[in-house]
């Protein structure tokens, strides 16, 4: 029997696959829900929280010039919020740029049940990109 | 490349190769949900090691090999499943003509004589009678060489050819 002739005589049975409608789309809103950044949020105590910057304070670190772990520190509200799920005393604090924060540790660091909600509202990646960018903390 | 058109690429892939990544998983797995997780988790280990893709060899091919290497796995897991074939959902239920039947008949007699061949061996065969691919593009898939998957495609044919005859 020859590739041809196996060929011709199957061929019938060599119908494509009925891939469901917009199955690309579906698969790219699985992928983009699934591929959303890990978001924790840590309460923290600084004394001198209210001391320092009132706007959001965020940093950007460069981990190994390959992923970034987006941070945002929010002074009125006490919280951190990665994209990484690190424990923020474990993070590179002292790479941290504080900007006019004044304090420079972080300690009893204790986690929060996740605020998606919070996250969506007011840190959102692009937010602190544009925050960032706008206040030339990154030379984006 | 920035995060941000990392990302627009990698999504443009989606749109162009999802069809494509589902197709083939469809016919190792013959089930819906099954092609639907080694399509996800293709992408997703695309994504993964998007910086290690270095444009050796084409968006479609890397893909592919990813895509083989996840149904492998899925095979692994799923071997009764591999094995069977059968998908409910292609089973006929409700047919009017004696002829579409005994077709029927034919393609399910056709995909269990291809589950019953080795995973890579139905792997290569899928590619080669499926979706046309050269022996050149199996090879940067697969790894294998030429020779090897020529000989794997002509006992993979004689296998379904003796199948037909047993069943």
């Amino acid at each position: 029997m020859t590739m041809m002739n196996f060929e011709d005589k199957y061929k019938d049975f060599k119908k494509p696959v009925e891939v469901p409608a917009n199955y690309a789309d579906q698969l790219q809103a699985k992928l983009d829900q699934k591929l959303k950044p890990k978001i924790s949020i840590w309460k923290v105590s600084i004394a001198s929280m209210s001391m320092a910057a009132s706007l959001l304070i965020a940093v950007l670190l460069w981990n190994n010039n390959k992923q970034n772990n987006l941070v945002a520190l929010n002074s009125q509200q006490d919280t951190v919020v990665t994209t990484t799920e690190t424990p923020i005393d474990s993070l590179f604090i002292e790479d941290l740029w504080f900007a006019s924060l004044e304090t420079t540790t972080l300690p009893d660091a204790k986690a929060l049940p996740l605020d998606q909600e919070l996250f969506e509202e007011e840190f959102t990646e692009e937010f602190v990109y544009e925050y960032l960018a706008e206040e030339d903390f990154l030379d984006l | 490349m920035t995060d941000k058109e990392k990302r627009a690429l990698f999504n443009s892939w989606v749109q162009e190769y999802a069809n494509m990544i589902y197709s083939v998983a469809f016919r190792l797995t013959n089930n819906h949900t099954d092609a639907d997780d080694i399509a996800q988790n293709t992408f997703l280990k695309a994504w993964k090691y998007f910086d290690s893709f270095n444009n050796q060899s084409s968006v479609s091919t890397w893909l592919y090999k990813i895509a083989m290497n996840e149904a492998i796995d899925w095979k692994k897991k799923n071997t009764e499943k591999w094995e069977s074939g059968l998908d409910p959902q292609e089973v006929l239920v409700n047919v009017s003509s004696s002829s579409y039947v005994d077709f029927e008949n034919g393609r399910q007699k056709f995909n269990n004589a291809i589950n019953s061949l080795p995973p890579k061996q139905k792997a290569v065969f899928i590619m080669k009678f499926f979706d046309d691919k050269t022996y050149e593009e199996i090879e940067a898939i697969t790894g294998t060489s030429i020779g090897a998957l020529k000989a794997s495609y002509f006992n993979a044919k004689k296998k379904i050819e003796e199948f037909f005859e047993a069943n």
